[in-house]
């Protein structure tokens, strides 16, 4: 039998293990594309971009639409803006091939702003969200995932 | 599904006027840079933690608290390899991703 192809999911091994594989992204109508390291989190709907991936495409995430409908998460609503699609969202298998999907629009979610003020000063920090790859990506490759905590042998496999 | 070394795909897909070699290389080397920063996250905090890191074949090649100026900073200094390079925000040990 013909095994089928795997994506790879590394680990954060700095970050509680965080699960991510490394993906690209492509909007054509903005013209922009770049390499996105994406958070594997089946707990969520919705692919969305943190603000410094989609900074460093070299889009102003903050002059973005806002989106026609609300971003829900454990810290209440998010403040999110969105793009229009297509989006073409791209992870990577162990044989280097590309495994695309074509979104309809993608949510960038803005990051946090906080002041902190000492001694009087006051520092400016943005605290980003990472980027997700959610639900409709995996359901849209049709894939399965292995997730194996015992060994770290986590696969989306195609 | 595309294969190494082929344009990926028919004029209906996004990413048929990249270079596909040219993707795989870029992911390649971001995964390096990536797993450059799990693998030193301990010392990272000692040094920069709140902070943006930028880094690139095992340097830190810029840092801010300040995710704009991070990015003035490297389309000046490192446009070139920013398209690859790792951005992270250097978050406390106390600090739990709740999403």
């Amino acid at each position: 039998m013909i095994p089928l192809p795997r994506i790879r999911i590394e680990k954060m091994a700095g970050r509680d293990n965080e699960p991510y594989a490394e993906g690209f992204v492509s909007i054509p109508t903005l013209g922009k594309s770049g390499i996105v390291k994406f958070l594997i989190d089946t707990g969520n709907s919705n692919t969305c971009l943190g603000e410094p991936d989609v900074m460093k495409m070299g889009i102003d995430a903050r002059s973005l639409p806002t989106p026609g409908f609300r971003h829900m998460g454990i810290g209440g609503k998010g403040n999110a803006r969105e793009i229009e699609g297509p989006v073409m969202v791209c992870l990577m298998d162990e044989e280097h091939h590309l495994h695309e999907v074509e979104l309809e629009n993608i949510s960038v979610i803005l990051s946090h702003r906080e002041e902190e003020h000492s001694g009087g000063k006051v520092r400016r920090i943005d605290y980003p969200y990472p980027s997700l790859i959610g639900r409709d990506y995996l359901s849209r490759l049709s894939c399965k995932l292995q997730f194996n905590f015992k060994n770290w042998d986590m696969f989306i496999e195609v | 599904m595309f294969d190494m070394g082929k344009p990926t795909g028919s004029s209906a897909s996004g990413i048929c006027c990249h270079n596909h070699d040219e993707i795989v290389s870029q992911i390649l080397s971001a995964s390096e840079n990536t797993r450059w920063v799990s693998e030193h996250m301990a010392e990272l905090r000692q040094k920069y933690l709140h902070r943006f890191i930028a880094v690139h074949n095992g340097k830190i090649v810029a840092s801010s608290d300040d995710q704009a100026r991070l990015f003035r900073i490297l389309r000046t200094k490192e446009s070139k390899n920013l398209p690859v390079m790792a951005i992270e925000f250097i978050t406390g040990e106390n600090e739990r991703w709740i999403l």
